[in-house]
């Protein structure tokens, strides 16, 4: 078993390459190298930040909310601006239907999204960041368990 | 004495020494092309790395230079985007290719 933290983001990320249609399966998890030409259209989703606190004394439950980001990736001469929000459809509607991570979580819910261009390069580039929180519980001496 | 800046500008934009034949509005003119690969930031994680087509000119070749004008160089089409007169007679023309 691994981290609940890391279920979720293994089960978003192959949420996301179901349902993305628009990205041709380019969806990574937490990749840290640059992306090319080639690897555009793209969505890539990391862990963030993560709060945790004691929920309940007598059981030992942390209740934790992770942030997942989700960045969106898109370049073209033209209606750039639209594909980026044709991607964030497909995204928020996936983890939508998806609302408890598939019993991992309580909750999946998008709280910010931040869109970007740039002119810079031979093509103009769009990206979105989706930050969605994520509500779980674990024992705190089991964190590889949701409850 | 004035100083013979047209002169060395003939001769950097030579296409015998550093200049390559670009077709621009109907004709053709000489210039600098660079297509350098750069790491665009544009908020996520992770940069993409794109290239970074620029023309290097005499500005005095492009005096009526507009956007969506185009320029074939190296037998790919770039569309004109932006462009920044230097001052000394050179221009730097970002390009967008088709």
């Amino acid at each position: 078993m691994a981290h609940v933290r890391q279920q979720i983001r293994e089960r978003i990320v192959s949420v996301l390459n179901t349902n993305v249609t628009l990205v041709s399966n380019r969806v990574y998890g937490t990749r840290v190298y640059s992306l090319t030409e080639a690897d555009l259209p793209a969505v890539v989703v990391y862990a963030g930040s993560e709060t945790s606190a004691l929920q309940t004394v007598s059981l030992k439950t942390s209740a934790r909310v992770v942030s997942i980001e989700v960045d969106a990736y898109v370049r073209g001469t033209s209606n750039f601006d639209n594909d980026v929000d044709a991607i964030a459809v497909q995204i928020e509607e996936a983890i939508a239907n998806d609302f408890n991570v598939n019993g991992l979580a309580k909750s999946a819910v998008l709280v910010n999204t931040e869109i970007n261009f740039s002119g810079e390069a031979e093509q103009p580039i769009g990206s979105a960041k989706l930050t969605f929180d994520v509500r779980y519980d674990t024992a705190i001496n089991d964190v590889e368990t949701a409850r | 004495m004035a100083l013979p800046l047209a002169d060395d500008l003939a001769n950097i934009f030579d296409v015998d020494e550093f200049a390559t034949a670009v077709t621009y509005d109907g004709g053709t003119i000489n210039g600098i092309f660079d297509n350098e690969t750069i790491p665009v930031d544009t908020g996520g994680y992770v940069s993409v790395h794109e290239e970074q087509p620029r023309l290097t000119c005499r500005t005095t070749d492009i005096s009526s230079i507009a956007y969506n004008q185009t320029m074939v160089v190296n037998a790919v089409t770039y569309y004109v985007r932006a462009w920044i007169h230097d001052g000394t007679g050179v221009t730097v023309v970002q390009l967008e290719k088709s």
